[in-house]
């Protein structure tokens, strides 16, 4: 059975579309690395249910730092270093808040949705706060 | 005749959300060897392109959302209800538009493009609304990159789908 041509293949809106879409994408992903994530962290914040549960600053943890979260939502383990942090275990379906590794820049985080935890890096004092003050 | 064609759509689209509350479990079971948190084949959004595309935006519409409602239901819970059903809704909106939109230069291709990329963003939406978190949206664009490729793959499995499904003509009135 012969089949056509353009059967196969996309219209040339899809191609303008799916490139719009692409092109989008990728900067924003370079524009996010360059400007939001630039900076090292200082802060670690842990939040439950959009309200802040507990905060770290890092430069007071010698080595590592374990802290198990245990409520309705469910169990989460997380380890600060003094670079950055990273949850070890979790009992939640695909874990992937284990699977996302470990954050050590400024605006990174690992989310566990299933949970409702979020766990970010922030930079408190900046350079210039620190010369006024 | 009126009454015939709207039995054969209700036996059609009943069996095609079937098989989408199939396809969205059985995705889930997949193992994916690239490992994005969030990101997924996206399998069940051939179903809702296929009826928008043999039938109309409102039957596409219901199916989306019984589609979406009873798989989060039978196979995660009420709180992956609440993303599944809000992206389903999103993704339906967006196709219906782009589609009408469009006037046949979009294929089922682009539009299952769109429609994968709109129900990332309504699911991001609602994390960053169910955690009160707004950097959360810092994550849109590389799930907006993952749904460009599997949106692409859904788009010709719905392609092939309408036209063999058209071919049989149990979906014309």
């Amino acid at each position: 059975m012969q089949r056509k041509a353009m059967d196969i293949f996309m219209s040339k809106w899809d191609k303008i579309i799916i490139a719009a879409i692409f092109c989008v994408c990728i900067l924003s992903i370079v524009f996010i690395n360059v400007f939001a994530y630039s900076d090292k962290a200082d802060k670690v914040i842990i939040e439950v249910d959009g309200h802040e549960y507990a905060q770290y600053r890092l430069n007071e943890i010698s080595s590592s730092k374990t802290i198990e979260i245990d409520n309705k939502y469910g169990y989460n383990k997380i380890e600060i270093f003094p670079d950055g942090a990273c949850v070890t275990d979790a009992d939640c379906r695909d874990k992937l808040d284990v699977l996302s590794g470990k954050i050590t820049r400024t605006g990174e985080y690992i989310v566990c949705l299933p949970h409702r935890l979020v766990i970010r890096l922030e930079g408190g004092g900046t350079y210039a706060d620190a010369v006024a003050y | 005749m009126q009454m015939q064609w709207r039995t054969k759509r209700l036996v059609l689209s009943s069996i095609l959300i079937a098989l989408g509350i199939g396809l969205q479990i059985a995705e889930s079971m997949f193992f994916i060897p690239i490992n994005i948190p969030g990101g997924k084949l996206g399998l069940a959004n051939i179903v809702t392109v296929v009826i928008l595309y043999l039938f109309d935006a409102k039957t596409a519409f219901v199916c989306a959302v019984l589609r979406s409602f009873l798989g989060s239901i039978l196979y995660g819970g009420v709180t992956s209800a609440v993303y599944s059903v809000s992206g389903a809704v999103f993704a339906w909106l967006m196709m219906a538009i782009s589609k009408r939109m469009s006037n046949g230069n979009l294929t089922q291709i682009g539009v299952s493009v769109i429609g994968a990329f709109s129900h990332n963003a309504a699911q991001v939406f609602v994390a960053s609304v169910v955690l009160s978190n707004v950097w959360i949206f810092t994550y849109l664009p590389i799930l907006g990159v993952a749904s460009c490729i599997t949106g692409v793959f859904t788009g010709y499995g719905a392609r092939y789908a309408v036209k063999y499904l058209e071919k049989t003509g149990l979906c014309r009135k």
